[in-house]
């Protein structure tokens, strides 16, 4: 127990100072950080402003109020912006794979999926988690909660929040170490980007069966914002509890065993 | 202008192309996943009865096909990135010395990759022809194709530009992140145009970016007037004018503090 506490201690560390690295970094030149910022809050203020045009047609999308879906929006974004500050949706396993890098990495005292996770976080993406939680705030309390347990269904929330974020650093690390094999797709950043993106929707505006199905199961979007959002309005139901735990572990599990895999295919083109 | 060089550039670019298939389609399946999604979402809306300003369902789902279409047709990619190292590492003296342009360089280059991105697509959406094409006319097919040249040029020295900026800013990528997402935007590539809400209509009429995607898909769908349209075709010329101009003028500015480093 202590040698595990230890070495969460270590890896905490290690991760602290890649951080600072990254913002070090990224700030050498203030005016671009300054205005990498200010791109994505403009990138933000469009969503919002798309989201808001839809509902100037229409009172409910797939039943929910513009509030409603807002919540959804910003959990969405919540989960984008800590992927991007946390880990840069793990663009260092195609840039590491690539220079051939990658070996200083597999070569350190530690666990190369942690090292190659953290290699870059983008600092800017903190003005994206900002703008999330005023969204979230703003749309919070335009919603009536009456008769709901607002302290518990939060908690709830936030366990499926973090459960989300488990399955979309899982999703990604599965379809990078694609890599492995060809490092001429370069695109597939945007396949998970793109995925992860239909989940900033209700996933109820996919009426047929078969998709609904594909997108709980095969892609959990439903798992990413809608589930948490339905947890947060209306209170936990065990089946919505136990399912975004479960798929995390699951997703967690397939994708590590899928990293170690790949990794066996890296044959270190240049260094 | 010596053509045979930048036809060499072009031809190049074709094959650099053709050896990045694989990451082309992949791009081209990571778009299919964006363009689901607006599908359904639209659908949801109008399955509850509700109408998008002027738009039946068909015609918006072919509205945001075409705009995908087109979006990847005028998509310049890393092009600032690639400037800003060009002159950052001093590659740029190697165009200095030698009897080519950098930017027509860049943009034979930039319509290379268009051609054969077009090329890809219209085999991958043949099947959809008869749904997506069957209004269409073969003159405002004709007058899109050509206006197909303006948009790629107008949003090509956008970037362009961007990318030259590097000679007073030293970094650009901030400004390439902020334009791409306001040109998207404004571009009519998230939404049609004339659903937007009256006070950001106006900021669309004043800025260049409609002639980019919007104004393409109203010629190829037949919904602009004769008059709009000339108005249209003069409106886009101009702004590629404005726009070139800037450019030589940006670039012979920004080559008066250029300090050659590296190289």
């Amino acid at each position: 127990m202590k040698h595990l506490v230890a070495n969460i201690k270590i890896y905490l560390k290690i991760w602290m100072i890649s951080l600072r690295a990254s913002f070090i970094q990224r700030t050498a030149n203030r005016k671009n950080f300054v205005i990498i910022c200010f791109a994505v809050f403009i990138q933000m203020a469009l969503n919002l402003t798309f989201i808001n045009i839809i509902f100037r047609f229409i009172e409910k999308l797939s039943g929910w109020s513009f509030y409603q879906a807002l919540m959804i929006v910003s959990s969405y974004m919540i989960i984008e912006g800590l992927m991007w500050c946390t880990c840069a949706y793990l663009v260092g396993i195609y840039q590491n794979i690539y220079t051939g890098k990658l070996d200083n990495l597999l070569v350190k005292p530690k666990d190369a999926q942690f090292l190659v996770s953290i290699w870059r976080g983008d600092p800017e993406d903190w003005v994206r988690v900002l703008v999330a939680f005023g969204t979230f705030i703003y749309a919070f309390r335009h919603i009536d909660m009456a008769g709901q347990n607002i302290f518990l269904n939060f908690i709830f929330y936030s366990i499926l929040l973090a459960c989300a974020f488990i399955i979309t650093y899982s999703l990604s690390l599965a379809i990078k170490s694609i890599l492995f094999w060809s490092i001429e797709i370069n695109s597939l950043w945007q396949i998970t980007e793109n995925i992860t993106r239909m989940s900033q929707y209700p996933t109820d505006i996919f009426y047929h069966k078969l998709i609904r199905i594909f997108f709980s199961t095969m892609i959990p979007l439903a798992f990413l914002a809608t589930v948490p959002a339905k947890v947060l309005l209306y209170g936990p139901s065990p089946a919505h509890v136990l399912s975004g735990v479960g798929l995390a572990l699951i997703f967690f599990y397939l994708s590590r065993k899928f990293w170690l895999f790949a990794l066996r295919h890296y044959s270190s083109a240049s260094n | 202008m010596n053509s045979k060089k930048y036809w060499i550039i072009f031809k190049n670019g074709i094959n650099l192309q053709l050896i990045n298939r694989l990451d082309f389609f992949t791009g081209f399946i990571a778009e299919a996943f964006s363009l689901l999604i607006m599908i359904y979402l639209w659908l949801s809306v109008y399955r509850q009865g509700s109408q998008i300003g002027s738009y039946s369902l068909k015609a918006l789902i072919v509205y945001y096909v075409i705009s995908k279409l087109i979006g990847l047709i005028v998509k310049t990619g890393n092009l600032p990135k690639k400037i800003n190292m060009i002159i950052k590492m001093g590659e740029l003296n190697n165009y200095l010395v030698k009897p080519v342009n950098l930017m027509f360089n860049m943009f034979f280059f930039n319509i290379s990759e268009s051609i054969v991105r077009l090329a890809a697509l219209l085999i991958i959406t043949s099947p959809w022809y008869p749904y997506l094409f069957s209004n269409i006319l073969l003159i405002d097919f004709t007058i899109f194709a050509f206006f197909l040249l303006i948009s790629i040029s107008i949003n090509f020295l956008i970037f362009y530009m961007i990318g030259i900026l590097t000679f007073f800013l030293d970094e650009i990528i901030g400004l390439a992140s902020l334009f791409s997402v306001i040109a998207a935007f404004l571009s009519g590539l998230i939404i049609p145009l004339d659903i937007m809400p009256a006070q950001l209509k106006i900021i669309v009429g004043i800025l260049p970016f409609q002639y980019i995607v919007f104004v393409p898909i109203k010629i190829l769908t037949g919904d602009i007037t004769a008059h709009t349209l000339n108005s249209a075709i003069l409106g886009g010329m101009i702004w590629v004018l404005i726009l070139y101009l800037l450019a030589i003028y940006t670039y012979k500015s920004g080559l008066k503090k250029y300090e050659a480093f590296g190289g």
